[in-house]
């Protein structure tokens, strides 16, 4: 037995099959040496009361000092070279290419001034779960506008139709992408699982003569599965599908990238008349929308004192109140107000919170906040941690000074 | 559009998750609350309701009438016919300015389609998601529940279907009197031969038990780094940002306004 097999490290599971190889080729000065070899070192020891072979925690973990003089634990350690020089080098992506497709996922994205949203992403990594790494499979995006980020979200093809994402009712969009295809041997259309992308995938799905798949949450190359009656079964779906994808089920593209090369499909939008008129979007006063829907919220938590002031500054930015459950509890805002596991929960853009400690249960509530700003007292409150950018000070003092620059710009 | 008259809400069976029995569906009941509504603040305005099914339906049908509602229309499905393409077939019959119905009545993937079907087949335009419904000298206006509680306005200058967002406002409870009193009208549907005969019922998808569901936490390419999936993971869940001590309240402020304001959510 060599030493540079001794000095390998071997995991616990490792450890016992390679005793039980040598053991079986009747080697056993190497079984002995290996068992021999102190365990400690590679981070296990041996149970006194079962003699049994158990990982070592302790053993494993790395200290090192903090600036306070304490030994910290390396959190670091266990993770390999790669992952603690993540972003410090860039290895080009490799490229699946597909030359001459013959069948095509069809993905119709929403963009958002260009840009791909998340719903979007699992819109596309849906199309490529279904095309798979097939040569002879392409996945097209379609939308009404130039979009970046394409190949790395896993497009093999892209075009531009205008018009794309209207929602007048026309059906223009439907007959469009029906005359795709008849055109050419579709397997899936996906779209994303936004309001606009449901309502074109269901008016597809009635126009193709096919039941759609809305919100499925397990993707195959030639399946897609939902959940139905109340949670008792899976209906699974085949043949051509029209789909939107549940986000967070579908496998993301991480390390690939595609072709996104251009595509002409031919397609156009006829135009037709429409009866329904868009006279353009109407905000609401922000105070007057839900939680559940308002883009902007000020959440107060038992450090603000001064709520007359926490009201003034709602009002100045534009925002929608939240509060903790001590505060409301406390009167100073309406039940209907409370984020968390007992009040409701926020998909805010962004969230603005307070002298609020960020407790579990109303962690829960703002787990779909896009950002997360925090001003408390206390660094060591958990909303630091979940927040995007945080801020040690008093919150009345940031409340008022920004009241002052709101109504006094300099 | 002239003025409105004639409204019909399609008002399907609700399930209670608890106990798997039939009730009111929560969406239709909103939808008819819109439409009873829009009945009471315009007079002439008729609201009219159907209901495809069987006699086993009648009871949660019920709830409906108790919400006011005189009378609710049922037709029996055709055998081998789309429920939808029935509807459809009385509905142009009865030449209705406005079809309501709910977004989505069942849970699963093949949830919603109904409305498209019967609008299909009706050549109707579709509003999805309507949260509101009003008329102002002789025109119908609209509002469509968005993304981030904006209201989308359409005006409405002819026939259409419109499903209703479940951010509609909440339907009034049913009262038991009206329930026992309103009549369920039973249309004989071999009267109406109209049934566009292309409309077979579609290719149901396969059931099965359900199966645990999970999040995915492998990712597409084989090859993807512990980096990737590390990203991947933390990405998502944000936080663990910036931490600004000791530092001045007013510096704060502008920094958390100018913030706001890249983000787009203040008013300039
Ligand atoms: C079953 C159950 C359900 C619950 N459901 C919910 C729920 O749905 N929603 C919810 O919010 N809570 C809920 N809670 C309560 C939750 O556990 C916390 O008690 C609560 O969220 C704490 O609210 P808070 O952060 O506002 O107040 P506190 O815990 O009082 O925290 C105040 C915070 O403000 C900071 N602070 C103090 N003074 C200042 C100052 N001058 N300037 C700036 N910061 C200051 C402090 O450092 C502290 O972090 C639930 C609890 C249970 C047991
Ligand atoms: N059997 C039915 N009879 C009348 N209306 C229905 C029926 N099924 C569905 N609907 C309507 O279509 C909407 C969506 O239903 P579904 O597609 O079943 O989720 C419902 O909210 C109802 O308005």
């Amino acid at each position: 037995m060599s030493d540079s097999v001794a000095r390998r490290r071997y995991s616990l599971a490792r450890l016992v099959s390679e005793l039980q190889r040598q053991v079986d080729r009747k080697d056993l000065r190497a079984a002995i040496h290996l068992a021999q070899m102190p365990i400690q070192s590679r981070g296990f020891y041996t149970s006194q009361a079962s003699r049994r072979l158990r990982k070592d925690p302790w053993a494993r973990r790395r200290y090192t000092v903090a600036a306070s003089g304490r030994p910290r634990l390396d959190v670091n350690a266990g993770l390999s070279k790669k992952v603690m020089q993540a972003g410090a080098t860039s290895t080009p992506k490799p490229v699946h290419r597909v030359v001459d497709p013959e069948r095509f996922v069809i993905a119709v994205l929403d963009l958002e001034a260009g840009r791909l949203t998340a719903a979007d992403k699992t819109c596309l990594a849906a199309a490529r779960q279904i095309a798979g790494l097939d040569p002879g499979t392409a996945v097209i995006a379609l939308s009404d506008s130039d979009a970046v980020g394409l190949p790395e979200a896993g497009a093999d093809r892209y075009e531009v139709i205008p018009g794309l994402r209207a929602s007048d009712g026309r059906f223009a969009v439907e007959a469009a992408l029906c005359s795709l295809s008849i055109q050419m041997t579709c397997r899936a259309f996906v779209f994303s699982d936004t309001a606009l992308g449901r309502h074109t995938a269901r008016s597809l799905a009635a126009e193709l003569g096919v039941t759609p798949a809305i919100g499925a949450h397990d993707i195959g190359s030639n399946y897609c599965v939902t959940r139905c009656q109340s949670g008792e079964s899976d209906a699974v779906h085949e043949g051509l599908m029209v789909l939107t994808a549940k986000e967070g089920f579908v496998p993301p593209v991480l390390s690939m990238s595609f072709e996104a090369a251009p595509f002409q499909s031919g397609v156009s939008l006829a135009p037709a008349e429409s009866s329904l008129v868009d006279l353009g979007p109407e905000f609401s006063p922000a105070d007057d929308v839900a939680l559940e829907e308002a883009p902007f919220v000020l959440c107060g938590g038992g450090g603000v004192r001064d709520w007359q002031l926490f009201n003034d500054l709602a009002v100045a930015l534009n925002a929608t109140r939240a509060g903790s459950r001590v505060v409301c509890d406390a009167g100073h805002l309406p039940r209907d107000r409370q984020v968390g596991a007992s009040g409701r929960s926020s998909s805010a853009k962004v969230y603005l919170a307070l002298g609020l400690s960020g407790a579990v249960q109303h962690l829960q509530g703002i787990e779909n906040c896009e950002e997360v700003l925090a001003v408390n007292t206390d660094a060591a409150a958990p909303i630091i941690k979940r927040a995007d950018t945080s801020y040690i000070a008093d919150a009345d003092e940031v409340m008022s000074e920004m009241l002052r620059q709101l109504v006094a710009p300099e | 559009m002239t003025k409105l008259t004639r409204i019909c809400v399609l008002l399907a069976v609700g399930v209670n998750p608890a106990n798997c029995r039939g009730r009111r569906s929560s969406v239709d009941a909103q939808a008819l609350e819109l439409a009873l509504r829009f009945g009471e603040q315009n007079d002439g305005a008729c609201v009219d309701a159907l209901h495809v099914g069987s006699p086993s339906d009648e009871r949660s049908l019920r709830d409906y009438l108790g919400m006011g509602l005189g009378s609710l229309s049922i037709l029996a499905p055709e055998p081998g016919v789309e429920p939808a393409a029935t509807a459809a077939a009385h509905l142009s019959e009865a030449e209705y300015d406005l079809v309501l119905a709910g977004s989505a009545a069942r849970d699963g993937g093949a949830s919603g389609v109904f409305p498209y079907q019967v609008a299909k087949q009706m050549a109707l335009p579709v509003l999805p998601d309507v949260t509101h419904l009003e008329e102002s000298d002789g025109v119908l206006m609209a509002k469509q529940a968005r993304e981030r509680g904006v209201r989308q306005k359409f005006e409405v200058r002819g026939r259409s279907l419109m499903t209703v967002s479940p951010l509609a406002p909440a339907a009034r409870l049913p009262s038991f009197v009206l329930a026992r009193e309103g009549t369920l009208r039973w249309v004989n549907s071999n009267d109406e031969r109209r049934i566009d005969p292309s409309a077979e019922v579609l290719q149901s998808p396969k059931m099965r038990a359900a199966l645990p569901m999970r999040k995915s936490l492998a990712t597409f390419d084989p090859n993807a780094s512990a980096e990737d999936r590390l990203k991947a993971v933390t990405a998502l869940k944000g936080g663990a940002g910036k931490l600004h001590d000791a530092m001045e309240p007013e510096l704060i402020a502008t920094e958390i306004l100018a913030r706001l304001k890249a983000l787009g959510v203040t008013p300039d």
